[in-house]
């Protein structure tokens, strides 16, 4: 499947005196109608990668490209849209005019365009505030214009930094519908976010970033299941035999009279563990390979103690 | 995907019509925002009216063919033929036109690239499809373009007003005029130079009122020989009437060919400016398409 997305260790150092190498060797790809998410504290250079993306700033080392076309050139942006962080709307727009702003910006004619303004200050949950000055609007209304303007001319590749920051949580849902419907058209979506929930419910493969290295990446239930554990249940009353039973060759925990979890080392383990159950007469109702959150393997892989947001 | 086939298959030439008519509006809106066009058209408006109501004009003095005017404040009442008296009008808009009105322009538009692109503005649009150098190229030009109407405004008010005063339409003066918006123009790509360095009016502002005043005491410097404290400091100032726009040299050229009907022409401050003009826009362009604007 074609790439939409492809960096090639790529590196990003600011400042002259004082060096800050906010990115230092990312390689990433990403196909095509895939909904993307990169997770990574503060400062681990998720909204660096963007830009470098997007063409705003340019990379130190390395290659980027979207689409197979290096994003310092205007065309290579034609097809994406994009949903800053910390966006700053000049005040003196309304949210219509912003909209035709930035739609004229994009390529979006302007036929075009006048017909698609109400239909997306509607889908957003602008209605009746389209008019007013964006200097009155709250944060999350300013989110929502903003997801607004990065969606309307239709482009094939969306970046979203921090997309329901300042968002309420009906808004959230909202904002995830539209989300889901723009993965159901194949457009390719590029989420950074905090929010891990959010990440896990709509991204189909995930990258976590780590003072400027891609630390892991995958699908979620790749990086959530990324050891070998697994909870047994069984017979009542059975919990209290485990050790004699297993001759205490594996890891046991969380240990109840009808349930256990064993660590393995090799996925072959699990039949001996179970022929051993059922040689002492321990009935088996269910296997599970037991699966880490999300957070738990932010936390352990960015080292724990975070001053960033979740 | 066809859709998008289709649309990059399109031709650029309409997409750059379409960025170019946004950006315009955009600069448009600021003005409106920044109360640059009310404030600006209030200002020229109360001059107009000045002119119109507080300057009396009577016809038939000594000669029936004079005007007897009088001018208010200063109570003095003078005969003059239309002509003397439409020239000198005119010739007052011009010079304030271009003293004063060069300062209400730095302070009215210096701030308008740093604006379009302060943290969290200039991501918003340098994401779109659209060249950087053509988002600079078109705010000063719209800029230029914006204080031209108003100078426009200006002038032509005044002239007609003048014309329905004394019976005399000072045409002659209009090629003047013409040439007296050009000194707006060095301005313009200064602002923008410091605008994408700093992303800051307030330096956008102190860097441009700095430039004309460093222009006019280097052209004294050089022209007038103005004596200063310290020889080097002569000298300097000397050096840098090459490296600033001839403002004040393109100024006294207009109003000696008008006011003083000098045959000739003094070209040099205009080329030295509009050559000044060209390296400051490229190196505004340079600075803006390589520049990291980042959060």
């Amino acid at each position: 499947m074609e790439n939409a997305i492809l960096t090639d260790n790529t590196a990003k150092t600011y400042g002259m005196l004082k060096k800050v190498h906010a990115l230092k060797s990312v390689s990433l790809s990403v196909e095509r109608g895939k909904t993307f998410g990169l997770l990574g504290r503060n400062g681990a250079g998720k909204t660096t990668l963007l830009k470098l993306l997007l063409g705003l700033i340019r990379p130190t080392k390395g290659k980027v490209s979207v689409f197979g076309l290096n994003p310092l050139s205007a065309s290579a942006r034609l097809p994406a849209g994009y949903l800053p962080e910390n966006h700053r709307f000049p005040g003196y727009f309304t949210g219509v005019e912003a909209l035709k702003f930035y739609s004229a910006l994009s390529g979006l004619e302007r036929a075009k365009a006048k017909r698609l303004i109400p239909e997306w200050v509607e889908r957003v949950g602008l209605k009746g505030n389209e008019n007013r000055k964006l200097r009155t609007y709250s944060k999350g209304m300013l989110q929502r214009i903003g997801l607004a303007q990065a969606l309307i001319h239709d482009p094939q590749i969306v970046f979203l930094d921090e997309p329901t920051d300042g968002v309420d949580p009906a808004g959230r849902v909202q904002i995830r519908g539209i989300l889901e419907e723009q993965k159901a058209l194949g457009k390719t979506i590029f989420i950074n976010s905090h929010l891990l929930s959010e990440i896990e419910k709509v991204c189909d493969e995930i990258a976590i970033l780590d003072q400027g290295l891609v630390v892991s990446r995958g699908s979620l239930s790749d990086l959530t299941a990324q050891q070998m554990k697994y909870r047994f249940s069984v017979s009542d009353g059975s919990g209290s035999r485990l050790w004699e039973v297993l001759e205490g060759k594996y890891f046991i925990e969380d240990a109840a009279s009808d349930s256990f979890t064993a660590t393995v080392s090799d996925r072959e383990d699990i039949p001996v563990i179970i022929d051993r159950l059922r040689a002492a007469s321990i009935s088996i109702y269910s296997v599970e390979k037991v699966k880490r959150s999300l957070e738990d393997v932010f936390m352990e892989l960015t080292g724990g103690d975070d001053h960033g947001k979740r | 995907m066809s859709s998008w086939n289709s649309r990059e298959a399109m031709t650029m030439g309409r997409d750059r019509i379409l960025q170019i008519c946004a950006l315009a509006w955009d600069t448009l809106l600021q003005a409106r925002r920044r109360w640059v066009l009310i404030s600006l058209f209030i200002l020229a408006t109360l001059v107009l009216a000045f002119y119109a109501f507080a300057v009396s004009v009577e016809r038939g003095g000594v000669d029936s063919e004079q005007l007897k005017v009088t001018f208010p404040f200063a109570h003095l009442a003078s005969e003059m033929s239309p002509e003397s008296f439409a020239h000198g009008m005119v010739m007052f808009v011009l010079g304030t036109n271009t003293f004063l009105g060069l300062f209400f322009f730095i302070l009215a538009f210096a701030g308008f690239i740093p604006e379009s692109i302060q943290k969290g503005s200039a991501d918003l649009l340098l994401s779109k499809p659209v060249p950087r150098w053509l988002v600079i190229s078109v705010k000063m030009v719209s800029i230029s373009l914006i204080a031209s109407l108003i100078a426009s405004y200006f002038f032509f008010g005044a002239l007609v007003i003048v014309w329905a005063k004394s019976g005399y339409f000072a045409g002659e003066m209009i090629p003047a005029f013409l040439l007296s918006i050009l000194l707006f123009q060095p301005m313009v790509p200064l602002m923008a130079l410091v605008g994408v360095a700093s992303r800051s009016t307030p330096l956008a502002v102190v860097a441009s009122i700095g430039a004309y005043i460093i222009s006019a005491l280097a052209f004294g410097a050089k022209r007038v020989d103005f004596s200063f404290t310290y020889e080097w400091i002569g000298g300097m100032m000397k050096g840098l009437y090459y490296g600033f726009p001839q403002l004040v040299g393109m100024q006294q050229s207009i109003l000696a060919k008008v006011g003083e009907g000098r045959s000739s022409f003094e070209t040099e401050p205009f080329i030295q400016s509009m050559i000044l003009c060209a390296v400051y826009f490229a190196l505004a362009i340079i600075i803006f398409q390589r520049k990291d604007y980042t959060s």
